[in-house]
């Protein structure tokens, strides 16, 4: 935990949802279905993040606010949401991106491993190793695409095992046998699919615990679409993901939570996001608890 | 405009068409029981050929529904209405079948004891009532009406127990052929029941999404 504070407090409040709420129906189906994705899921249950009454304000007008749950080690985690709902704010909170756009303002708690993320002592370049992230629109430097995915580890000062560090990012995004044979080829050389697969290494190689992805297939091809969501199952025995997406369907393919959110009007035209519904994703995609998710997971509203 | 207008109108069409089928099976079921009772072979050979409509709508609803979750992706209680009506329209098209058992029931001759067919008619208006209620929750989504079906159904499993100790105590020439088809038919008639109660729980999990009523269903 370097570059963390070591704090210890234990988290405050509770979660909308969290392993212990698990009804015994839906314990009882994941021992029977032991030895797939659910057995894995069981090894889910550690706390990676806990947002309480996490809000966020930009030029002190509130974008999102009242945020509580927890995200979980080892498991993909879902923000759904119409749009304006606040969902990339959300996301951006979770490696301090918010820090970098002028007039935003972080309340409430994001705690990181039990640590809280927003502390004094908490440097946001070392959050960033750890809780990588991958955009919208994929966004290679201009550079070879070996350079690209060795920009970090470089720029952090690694010399010695660079080629190795390469290697195995491009392995690990599920890219290298495409491009082993063209690593000083320019990066924009490759397809759309390719080069998000390219910024996905380029997180990688920092050896991140989180993934941040904010609608990374939302530019993308549908096979191009299925080598990420694929590449997500993989990573996630490794780190845990959190994802930003349109596309209710890809929620419920790959994640295993989903957080649903949704915008409050008010009497002033002002609209803020808030979470209406956390909860396990094949909960929210059969039986979801709140009506509004309920119309929003079915397309009667949004 | 209602979002998404196209699915929701085909969902609508599918799940009146799964109480049509509903409709056809309960149909079944009181053509077979007055056929045994009422010693009428016609009716009962109507019955036994119109199970091939029966059929016929049942693997039609089931392509349809299959369809419907390959193009519409559905989620929620738009997926808990499709895979209710399948598991509906296979409770419904098996009483077609058990509907067809007592019709076959009805064309053989054996002795028609009068007690034994008054118990047998007291069996077949309870499981016709159900039918008839489970049909009606469906429509509505009536969550009242499909959680009582099973406490119904107790009367009709009472009623049976009384014509099986019934059936044991005769004796004579003709008594090994009453126990035999006289049981056999109350057999039928309370499977026919137990599905109608099966109906009820699955709408109690389609309009609520509570699992346990999927436990119910097979319990």
């Amino acid at each position: 935990m370097d570059g963390f504070p070591a704090e210890t407090a234990p988290p405050v409040g509770t979660t909308s949802a969290s392993p212990d709420d698990r009804s015994a129906p839906v314990d009882l189906g994941a021992a029977v279905r032991a030895g797939g994705d659910d057995a894995r899921d069981a090894e889910g249950d550690e706390v990676v993040f806990e947002l309480r009454d996490l809000g966020v304000s930009y030029s002190g007008v509130p974008a999102v606010k009242g945020v509580t749950l927890d995200a979980y080690r080892n498991q993909i985690t879902a923000v759904i949401g119409p749009s304006g709902c606040g969902k990339s704010t959300l996301v951006r909170c979770f490696n301090r991106m918010n820090d970098l756009i002028p007039g935003a303002t972080v309340h409430g708690e994001v705690r990181y491993e039990g640590q809280d993320l927003y502390g004094a002592e908490v440097d946001p370049v070392e959050v960033r190793k750890r809780i990588g992230m991958v955009f919208q629109k994929p966004n290679p430097f201009p550079k070879s695409i070996y350079d690209n995915v060795a920009f970090g580890p470089r720029t952090l000062g690694l010399k010695k095992g660079l080629d190795d560090c390469v290697e195995q990012s491009l392995r690990r995004a599920a890219l290298w046998d495409e491009v082993k044979d063209r690593l000083k080829s320019d990066a924009y050389s490759l397809s759309g699919g390719q080069q998000q697969r390219l910024c996905i290494a380029r997180a990688l190689a920092n050896n991140p615990d989180v993934l941040l992805m904010d609608e990374p297939c939302s530019a993308l091809d549908p096979i191009s679409t299925i080598h990420i969501e694929d590449l997500m199952h993989d990573l996630r025995r490794q780190l845990s993901i959190i994802i930003v997406t349109h596309n209710m369907q890809q929620a419920a393919r790959v994640s295993q939570w989903t957080a649903f959110l949704t915008v409050e009007v008010a009497d002033d035209d002002r609209r803020t996001g808030h979470l209406v519904e956390y909860n396990h994703t094949e909960k929210v995609f059969t039986a979801p608890s709140d009506a509004r998710t309920e119309a929003y997971v079915t397309g009667r509203f949004g | 405009m209602t979002a998404r207008a196209g699915f929701q109108e085909a969902l609508t069409g599918l799940r009146a068409d799964v109480d049509w089928l509903g409709a056809l099976a309960e149909e079944a079921v009181r053509g077979a029981v007055g056929a045994l009772v009422g010693e009428n072979r016609l009716k009962a050979e109507l019955v036994i050929a119109g199970d091939d409509d029966l059929d016929r709508l049942f693997v039609a609803l089931e392509e349809r529904a299959y369809g419907l979750m390959a193009q519409q992706a559905p989620v929620a209680a738009d997926l808990r209405v499709l895979v209710s009506s399948l598991r509906v329209i296979a409770d419904y098209e098996r009483t077609g079948d058990l509907a067809v058992s007592i019709a076959k029931l009805a064309v053989v001759d054996w002795w028609r004891e009068s007690t034994s067919l008054i118990l047998l008619g007291q069996m077949a208006d309870i499981a016709l009532d159900l039918i008839a209620s489970a049909r009606r929750a469906w429509q509505d989504g009536d969550l009242e009406l499909a959680a009582a079906l099973e406490r119904r159904d107790d009367a009709l499993d009472a009623c049976f127990r009384r014509l099986a100790a019934h059936l044991l105590a005769q004796d004579g020439p003709d008594a090994s052929g009453l126990v035999f088809h006289a049981l056999l038919a109350g057999r039928h008639l309370e499977r026919i029941a137990d599905h109608a109660v099966a109906v009820g729980d699955r709408v109690v999990y389609m309009v609520t999404g509570d699992p346990s009523y999927l436990v119910a269903e097979i319990s």
